[in-house]
């Protein structure tokens, strides 16, 4: 989880991501950095994300991406 | 039959609305279908099977898909290629008939397309690739099926919903409120207003212009280009505005296609204000699914490998901006115009993403407030001449006819000539079109700051409430531009 | 009670509304010029010509946009010495040919009065014609539609500028268009037995602005300007039978082999209206035709006529 924080506090900077629910109805992470979110959860985390993934529901919140991430290597 | 019409809100409409509110609730989604139904068959005739075909198509291949992930015996990756090739079966049919409808005519053979081609297609692409990603259930009853692919508002020119934010409202069948009826009506009469006293006024010096721009001085080509824009803005929130308030009479929340474009900071910040929902399906269905597909990963890892990560993070982007800048420009028709204008927008909004890091510290070094006035300022005099560039280029018969035009601006621009220039448009024209806009403009920025004009009409009282809606009716009736010596313009998305 | 309290608000809007309508219908349909359907179009072009000295004129060319593209005035009179003035206006329709005249002979003593046959196929009244139905029933029901835009002259007699106060034009109502657009479409002349009628409206129209004309002692002249978008052998038909029926005299361009219309040059948007050098062909042949059929005399040497000289310069001006 911290890990994603620091990679979140990267892309999202200025933004609070601990406690934002609004990454993306505030379009803090426009579709450019939702991509190199991807490719950084991705590496870090070595798990794949596909398209189905990207919807505002994942990636408004740092937990629902924790979340996200959780079930996503649960899978594997 | 056209939104625009006072056929369609007075007459249809009343009696839509009506035969709605007579039948039991349980089939009203019946009655809406039928007229979903007749309405396409007013516009296109006979055309309507095709229609009725890509809804078929589509309801059988979300029944196969959602067939095969409960009852195959294949597991993880054979399950998603086995899925993914019914999805596309089902993709290149639907998407198929555009093609030949739309595209085919490159060749020289040209078949009439049924009006609505363009955004239904999409929507039932949308709705197969949710099904095949599983973020919406395939749907079992084909009427709410049918009726998410034809709701009778949306049909000629969007916006384009995705299943899930219509098709059970659509078929729930909810009783009309008394709300809800004076809310949608008082939205499509700010939509008439938008059309008829603003789009219309402009669209004779906009022909003018466009179809004679060797007789006009640069400054009088750059009015015609300004107004085009305007007109196209008007027209098309206009015609979204009648939309949208129709389906809110139904008490369906149809999505919003505009937020005030004008106001954007950039170009990319542009198209999520303008014609949103194509954006978006644009988003969903091209730019992660390019970027994210393996072919275009493995060349960013192998760019990565030679030029680092600060050259690589672009690598999939730009492939996946490309492709969603293409498929913009065709989407709006076979010509290199349409082609050109996304080309445009892709170029400019990858200089925009490469230069925004250096751009921002740049500022921050020189201690320049971006956020201040005359940053904002100069900010949105930029966008709108981008905007109007490549709007220049949307309308222009072809990409030369773009250019010898914007070459009349920048090498013969007198704005002497201007005033001597006959535009088809007389001084009272020009200042109640200017009058119109500036109203436009105010609604627009209480819209940014989040206030809801129509809630606080509603809130005030009686006589006053009244006042306002009769003086915009009449300020409608008597300064539209209609009757001698103006024309009633089509919708020009609906030509799309 | 609820539903039927908001029942009551929308009735009572509704009526107020309609109340609303009825006055400003009653204040919009007034004065005169009641019954033209572009009065502001009409009202220009009469003080237009009112511009012009009296009784200078000796030919008004009226009809729609095939009018003022096809007859240009300042040529006529540099080349043959004919005094005219185009009365034409945008889609104008017969019963605002008829208000035109009507003004114009106060002033003016034409020998020939030239109609150009397009407008014989548009409506001859005030009620609309759009694609939009209901529009159409409340333009014909409700004066407010059909007379709105006159809020113009409203705000015109206010500011005090008024609309088209101007006087005179240079190019006497010609306008210039030198854009070309070719038209492809190859013979559209085919000749038939058919006939496409005017309305009843149309034929009353027409024997009311002979009658007109006849009162005046002014010779009235058909003429079809060449235009393959608008015209057809058909349409042809039609206009020669009431032509020979009413002893008018009538000039099918679009049957002039000796015209010479270049359709790759000489139109400026695909047939639909001939541009400047089209107008130039078709301007020449009426004059030789004034000159020789109706015998209109020539006068350019003659006192009183300079400021038509001035006039001519304008028209060289564009050639160059």
């Amino acid at each position: 989880m911290e890990k994603l924080l620091e990679i979140l506090e990267e892309i999202a900077q200025g933004a609070d991501v601990r406690s934002c629910t609004t990454l993306i109805d505030d379009h803090i992470l426009d579709s450019f950095a939702i991509l190199s979110l991807v490719s950084e959860l991705e590496e870090e985390f070595d798990v794949e994300i596909s398209p189905a993934e990207l919807i505002p529901d994942n990636f408004n919140s740092a937990e629902k991406l924790w979340e996200m991430i959780c079930r996503l290597k649960g899978d594997n | 039959m056209s939104y625009h019409l006072l056929t369609y809100s007075l007459l249809f409409l009343p009696a839509v609305m009506l035969m709605y509110q007579l039948t039991p609730q349980k089939i009203r989604w019946v009655t809406l279908l039928v007229t979903d139904y007749i309405f396409f068959w007013l516009i296109s005739g006979g055309l309507i099977i095709w229609m009725l075909a890509a809804t078929l198509v589509t309801y059988v291949v979300g029944r196969v898909i959602a067939y095969v992930a409960e009852n195959s015996t294949a597991k993880g990756k054979e399950l998603v290629r086995k899925k993914r090739v019914i999805l596309g079966c089902g993709v290149i049919l639907t998407l198929g008939m555009l093609v030949v409808f739309k595209y085919l005519k490159v060749f020289g053979i040209t078949f009439i397309a049924p009006i609505g081609i363009s955004y239904y297609t999409l929507q039932t692409i949308s709705y197969m690739t949710d099904v095949y990603r599983g973020t919406v259930k395939a749907e079992k009853h084909i009427g709410r099926l049918a009726l998410y692919l034809s709701f009778f508002p949306q049909i000629m020119e969007g916006p384009i919903s995705r299943f899930n934010e219509t098709a059970y409202a659509l078929f729930s069948g909810k009783e009309l409120s008394f709300h809800n009826v004076a809310f949608g009506y008082q939205r499509i009469l700010w939509g008439l207003f938008k059309k008829m006293l603003i789009a219309d006024r402009l669209a004779p010096a906009v022909i003018k212009v466009f179809s004679g721009y060797e007789n006009y001085d640069g400054s009088a080509v750059a009015v015609g280009v300004i107004f085009y824009t305007i007109q196209l803005y008007m027209e098309f929130s206009g015609c979204m505005d009648i939309i949208i308030g129709t389906g809110e009479i139904f008490g369906v929340v149809l999505p919003e296609n505009f937020r005030q474009p004008f106001f954007a900071k950039n170009a990319s910040d542009f198209w999520r204000r303008w014609h949103i929902t194509l954006g978006t399906w644009l988003k969903d269905y091209v730019f992660y699914p390019v970027s994210l597909a393996k072919p275009v990963k493995k060349v960013a890892k192998s760019v990565k490998g030679k030029f680092g990560i600060g050259v690589s993070k672009f690598v999939a982007p730009t492939a996946a901006l490309f492709c969603v800048w293409l498929s913009n420009g065709v989407w709006h028709g076979a010509g290199w115009t349409y082609i050109f204008y996304g080309m445009y927008y892709f170029v400019l909004i990858f200089i925009e993403t490469i230069t925004e890091a250096p751009v921002k510290k740049f500022m921050e070094q020189k201690n320049i407030n971006s956020e201040g006035n005359v940053c904002k300022a100069l900010r949105a005099v930029k966008l709108f001449v981008i905007v109007n560039i490549g709007e220049l280029f949307f309308r222009a018969t072809s990409v030369t006819q773009g250019f010898e035009m914007l070459g009349r601006i920048l090498g013969k621009f007198h704005i002497s000539a201007l005033f001597e220039s006959n535009l088809g448009m007389d001084v009272y024209d020009v200042v109640l079109a200017c009058l119109g806009i500036i109203i436009v403009l105010l609604v627009d920025i209480l819209h940014e700051k989040g206030v809801s004009i129509r809630e606080r009409i509603a809130s005030l009282r009686l006589p006053l409430r009244w006042g306002v809606w009769y003086a915009i009716i009449l300020s409608v009736i008597i300064l539209g531009a209609y009757g001698a010596g103006y024309t009633v313009v089509d919708m020009i998305y609906a030509a799309y | 009670m609820k539903i039927n309290k908001n029942l009551l608000k929308s009735a009572g809007f509704l009526l107020g509304l309609f109340v609303l309508l009825l006055i400003m219908s009653a204040v919009f349909h007034r004065g005169r010029f009641a019954d033209v359907y572009d009065r502001e179009s009409v009202e220009r072009k009469i003080n237009e010509v009112h511009g012009e000295k009296d009784n200078s004129l000796e030919v008004l060319f009226c009809g729609d946009s095939e009018c003022y593209s096809s007859f240009c005035p300042p040529l006529l009179f540099a080349e043959y010495g004919h005094t005219s003035y185009v009365c034409g206006t945008s889609a104008q329709r017969l019963c605002d040919t008829y208000a035109i005249l009507e003004e114009v002979f106060k002033s003016q003593s034409p020998q020939v009065v030239v109609i150009e046959t397009n407008c014989l196929y548009r409506g001859t009244s005030v009620d609309g014609d759009y694609k939009d139905g209901v529009l159409n029933f409340l333009t014909n029901k409700l004066p407010i539609f059909a007379y709105h835009s006159d809020w113009k002259n409203f705000v015109g007699s206010v500011v005090g500028t008024g609309t088209g106060k101007k006087g005179s034009n240079d190019l006497k109502g010609f306008i210039v268009r030198n854009s070309v657009n070719p038209y492809k479409g190859g013979c559209y002349m085919v000749e038939s037995e058919d006939e496409e009628q005017f309305s009843d409206d149309t034929y009353k129209y027409l024997d009311k602005i002979l009658k007109l004309c006849n009162e005046n002692n002014t010779k009235l002249l058909l003429v079809s300007s060449p235009s393959p978008r608008n015209w057809t052998y058909a349409r042809h038909n039609s206009v020669k039978n009431w032509a020979e029926q009413s002893q008018v005299g009538y000039l099918d361009l679009n049957l002039q082999n000796n015209l010479n219309i270049d359709w790759d040059t000489d139109t400026k948007d695909g047939g639909d209206h001939v541009n400047f050098a089209g107008a130039k062909k078709v301007t020449r042949f009426i004059g030789e035709y004034l000159s020789d059929v109706c015998g209109l005399p020539d006068l350019r040497e003659i006192n009183g006529y300079e400021e038509w000289k001035e006039s001519c310069k304008a028209i060289y001006d564009l050639e160059k």
